[in-house]
């Protein structure tokens, strides 16, 4: 890996950046890509390519009706588990190519001896893996604009809602919606707990000091625009992103053995540690009735956590 | 700087062991959850222990868990007293109560089951004088059913 020091022009000479110059091309890089995903992450009804996950709650058991008394709770239907499926991420990827290398095409650095335009390979090496690196951090700031997180949410400061329908709910039995004097009550009466959200991070533009040169057709020094570079950043960060044999491919994954954390985890919870709700309710001398509901403590059942992977 | 930084309200741990941490911050007039795992090496985990320290996570979690268990065992007393309330005949003086002070309003389920109870002795199965047998049915208080069923017992 070879990384290059690029020149710019200081107003009277070309003089070699420093380190944050370039940190600040890396951080441009990221904003035009931002503007251009190429991994890209859509919300839908069923049927997403990410990881299917679960919900699960507590339903009552069936009621039961006897004449004379009520049956007791050794005949009456345990609580039972109501497991919903969500895969509601789809993940695709762009179709990129990039710029052939004139060999003018690149920011221009001083060898000792001359200035000599980089090659691909060394734009790649100074700015591009680095600029990738940023965007598979964990961090949701403006350095990760164009990858994506979960919130419990719907408005987070920075990022966009990509879908306003959840990408998972945590639901768990609403135990006070039954009643003894609803016998035979409905058995799955649920109550959302967390929705989580799917957001993409915005980009924010911040226009680099001090601009690197390139040669122009004319075999001139020239001062790239904002524009200019950003968008010749971005086509090779577009590119690793979806295509690099090299380790810097982004892809998104849930409970994957690798990548990191991006965003709130997605909690499963459960009420645990009842026995049931065994109720009765006397309606006729022949209509006793009897009916287990769900009952116990809120805990954690699961924990899916969404992940960006660099690989 | 993560999305719960400098409004963080509270953290805690939300399995046994330790390895998930449930951070509830402000945003405007909303408390919004956020999960992360415990993980010293991702950003959004170093930025809540410098805002809100390890010692802080497990002091709310001691004081979390006891407020669930003080819920918790109000749910249970709760429920025992409706259990109670619901089944009057579990204790002798309530059993006393409803011979000695019988309330139709209120006890006519009990008086049901008391007759049912007389009704499945064999004794009273077997017993051939059908007009005590009618008293029992018509008796307006538990005392008649019983002065019913001791008259069979003796004629017996």
């Amino acid at each position: 890996m070879t990384t290059r020091t690029p020149l710019y022009y200081n107003g009277s000479q070309l003089q070699e950046m420093k380190s944050t110059d370039i940190t600040s091309l890396q951080s441009l890089a990221v904003y035009y890509y931002a503007q251009n995903p190429s991994r890209t992450l859509s919300v839908v009804g069923s049927g997403g390519n990410l990881t299917s996950i679960d919900d699960t709650r507590l339903q009552a058991g069936a009621a039961l009706t006897a004449s004379g008394v009520y049956p007791p709770e050794s005949s009456t239907a345990e609580p039972s588990v109501v497991t919903t499926s969500y895969q509601r991420i789809s993940q695709s990827a762009a179709s990129v190519s990039t710029t052939t290398d004139t060999g003018k095409t690149f920011p221009v650095y001083w060898n000792g001896t001359q200035v000599q335009a980089m090659t691909e390979q060394d734009f790649l090496d100074t700015f591009v893996y680095s600029a990738v690196n940023l965007l598979a951090s964990g961090s949701t700031t403006s350095d990760q604009a164009g990858t994506y997180f979960i919130a419990t949410s719907t408005s987070v400061a920075g990022a966009t809602l990509v879908s306003s329908t959840p990408v998972f709910s945590d639901t768990r039995a609403n135990t006070s919606l039954y009643t003894a004097s609803g016998i035979a009550e409905t058995l799955d009466q649920p109550q959302t707990v967390t929705n989580y959200y799917l957001h993409i991070i915005d980009g924010v533009l911040t226009a680099p000091n001090n601009p690197p040169i390139h040669i122009d057709a004319s075999n001139n020094l020239k001062q790239y625009s904002t524009a200019e570079i950003g968008t010749l950043l971005a086509e090779f960060v577009r590119d690793q992103v979806v295509n690099s044999s090299t380790g810097y491919q982004i892809s998104y994954n849930i409970n994957g053995g690798l990548g990191t954390a991006r965003g709130s985890a997605m909690v499963n919870t459960i009420l645990t540690g009842g026995s049931g709700n065994y109720q009765t309710r006397f309606v006729a001398a022949d209509d006793y009735r009897a009916q287990e509901f769900p009952d116990g403590t809120p805990a954690t059942a699961n924990t899916y956590t969404f992940k960006i992977e660099k690989s | 700087m993560a999305i719960f930084s400098g409004k963080i309200i509270e953290a805690y741990y939300t399995n046994p062991d330790n390895t998930s941490i449930e951070v509830i911050y402000e945003e405007g007039k909303r408390a919004i959850n956020h999960y992360l795992a415990v993980d010293t090496s991702h950003p959004d985990f170093k930025d809540l222990v410098n805002e809100y320290p390890l010692s802080k996570i497990a002091d709310s979690t001691v004081q979390r868990n006891k407020n669930a268990m003080g819920q918790l065992n109000r749910i249970v007393d709760a429920k025992i007293k409706q259990k109670v309330e619901d089944k009057p005949m579990q204790s002798f003086d309530s059993v006393m109560e409803f011979v000695l002070n019988y309330d139709p309003k209120k006890q006519a389920e009990d008086m049901f089951s008391l007759k049912l109870k007389i009704f499945e002795k064999d004794i009273v199965k077997d017993f051939p004088d059908s007009a005590v047998k009618t008293r029992i049915r018509q008796a307006k208080t538990p005392l008649e059913v019983l002065f019913a069923y001791k008259e069979i017992i003796e004629k017996q």
